[in-house]
């Protein structure tokens, strides 16, 4: 006879180990092979700081590295813009309308990111349909200003689906807002500015800071964007993690130092992101 | 006019013409290939100047594209379905009596993990590890690794619905009168989070079926998914890569209305079982 707490520590058991054993197997294992391979070389298993030698004394792996972080930053920078103004029109809007809207705001989150980059080329390439009609009705030759195979390029693609986490995460924030704190600092005689900067600003902060966070890390670890918009071209570190594991160069232990980089990033990012959600509601993930 | 009013109806204006501004330009990008499925020949006008069929014909036909369509719909399907059963689990592990504030924060935060890292890293990861096992060449290794990146949006659906439902008192009522675990599981607790639970699915199975990222490195050759087949035909024929594209933009457009109905529904029923 099995006794009752013999029993309901079996059945603690056989709910938690799936889970534990997916996260030791395929998340801890896999990332502390990383780092195993990101202080090792190829040619010896002795540790060497060798790969991350190699990646900080070449100006093309610098580069790559601050392209992408000017990039996401631009593109965070930008999102939040966006949705701050989209979750500010939420608040005007009623509940079914918001409803839609969000679901339309959804869509592109759960798009392959290629697909938004090969709509761009099919719209703005430098024969694409909105360029080819512009040069003929309009005699302006889009590409001689915006070549949408670009940097910039990227941080419009972007924005189409991260303008949907960082609405959908400050909607919560904009909709909880008291509009009796608003009331009462106009009442006690604060001005416009005041009040937006001494008391709408604070109570906002934390959500703005999550949603630009959480926009910095999609766009910094992501790559099928850049490579189906930019390819070969671009100097991005996603890239040349790429361009490391094709079958020509295959270099997992360099490929990994480079993405530790990012991961030296997003982390850290991700800790105080975590600590900002508890006190923002909602969001997508 | 004061000042204020004239403020609060710029910013009006300004929120209402970025809303416009945004939704069309993701309307437009996402349903550009919608229209190009159709096209034949299309560079200077508004729609397609030679509309046809044929890219639709060359989705059914191609041995490659309805490959990668097999391999896709399959490792979505087993994603979805395990990712929900582990995840369901874990939670029911949470609410089963009372748990610490730790092992909530625990579970919570390691599912967050797929997030922090690139995606790149831990396909990379899972590549190097498991070529050698049993699961390399599979399509397994790709299985898990979905498994991965699906986590934060299956936990976080299943576990606000379980924290809507107060699911620790539903259990611990349906314990008290006489059901055992399993019992309490399939006829109290299930039955309460459905909507939720086909919510988690549905999304775990189009986040698996766009993935692009995990797959183009972990897929083996007879596994390619659609949207690496995506990927290889775009710059040979663009207006047959828009029919590929075409199939993934209904799977996410079903599952991103289905779901939003869905959370609707367990809203509802959530209000209704209150009153």
């Amino acid at each position: 006879m099995v006794s009752p707490n013999t029993k309901s520590f079996l059945i603690d058991v056989l709910l938690v180990s799936p889970f534990l054993l997916l996260l030791v197997f395929f998340i801890a294992i896999p990332f502390a092979v990383s780092i195993y391979y990101s202080l090792t070389s190829g040619s010896s298993s002795s540790f060497t700081l060798s790969n991350f030698i190699q990646i900080y004394s070449s100006p093309s792996y610098l580069n790559s590295i601050q392209n992408s972080v000017v990039i996401s930053l631009e593109s965070a920078a930008l999102s939040t813009l966006f949705g701050a103004l989209l979750a500010y029109a939420f608040t005007l809007l009623s509940p079914t309308v918001r409803d839609i809207i969000r679901s339309v705001l959804l869509l592109p989150i759960i798009y392959p990111g290629l697909v938004i980059a090969f709509s761009l080329v099919i719209l703005l390439g430098t024969s694409g349909i909105l360029t080819n009609i512009l040069a003929k009705y309009f005699g302006f030759y889009l590409p001689d200003v915006f070549n949408v195979r670009s940097y910039g390029g990227l941080i419009l693609a972007y924005q189409s689906f991260l303008i949907g986490f960082t609405s959908i995460t400050l909607s919560g924030v904009f909709l909880s807002l008291d509009k009796s704190l608003i009331e009462a600092s106009r009442s006690l005689g604060a001005g416009v500015f005041q009040t937006i900067f001494r008391v709408v600003l604070p109570v906002i902060a934390p959500g703005l800071l999550a949603a630009f966070i959480q926009a910095f890390i999609i766009a910094i670890s992501g790559y099928g964007t850049a490579l189906a918009l930019v390819g070969g071209g671009g100097n991005l570190i996603t890239l040349r993690i790429i361009m490391l594991l094709s079958d020509v160069t295959y270099e997992p232990h360099l490929a990994s130092a480079l993405a530790m980089n990012i991961a030296m990033i997003t982390i850290p990012l991700a800790l105080i992101y975590n600590r900002l959600l508890k006190k923002v509601a909602g969001g997508v993930v | 006019m004061r000042l204020s009013d004239a403020l609060y109806v710029f910013s009006k204006i300004v929120s209402y013409i970025t809303l416009f501004a945004i939704i069309s330009y993701i309307f437009l990008v996402s349903f550009i290939p919608v229209i190009g499925a159709f096209a034949l020949k299309w560079e200077f006008s508004i729609l397609p100047e030679v509309w046809t069929l044929n890219n639709i014909k060359f989705l059914l036909e191609d041995p490659f594209v309805l490959r990668s369509l097999y391999s896709s719909l399959l490792i979505a399907s087993i994603t979805s379905v395990v990712s929900v059963t582990i995840y369901l689990l874990v939670i029911m592990f949470l609410f089963l009596r009372e748990r610490s504030r730790w092992m909530h924060t625990f579970v919570e935060v390691s599912v967050l993990i797929p997030l922090m890292l690139p995606a790149i890293l831990i396909a990379l990861a899972i590549y190097e590890v498991y070529r050698p096992t049993m699961l390399g060449g599979t399509y397994w290794i790709l299985v898990f690794a979905h498994l991965t990146i699906v986590s934060p949006y299956v936990f976080r659906n299943l576990y606000s619905v379980a924290r809507m439902i107060d699911m620790k008192t539903l259990i611990e009522a349906a314990r008290s009168l006489g059901a055992g675990v399993f019992t309490a599981t399939y006829r109290v607790i299930l039955p309460n989070i459905y909507h939720g639970l086909i919510g988690a699915m549905l999304l775990a199975f189009a986040v698996s079926f766009g993935d692009f990222e995990m797959a183009n490195l972990l897929a083996p050759w007879q596994y390619r998914t659609v949207t690496i087949a995506i990927f290889q035909y775009f710059f040979k024929n663009a207006w047959n890569a828009s029919a590929i594209i075409l199939l993934v933009i209904i799977v996410s457009v079903l599952t991103s209305f289905l779901v939003a109905y869905l959370s609707r529904k367990a809203i509802a029923r959530y209000v209704e079982v209150v009153r």
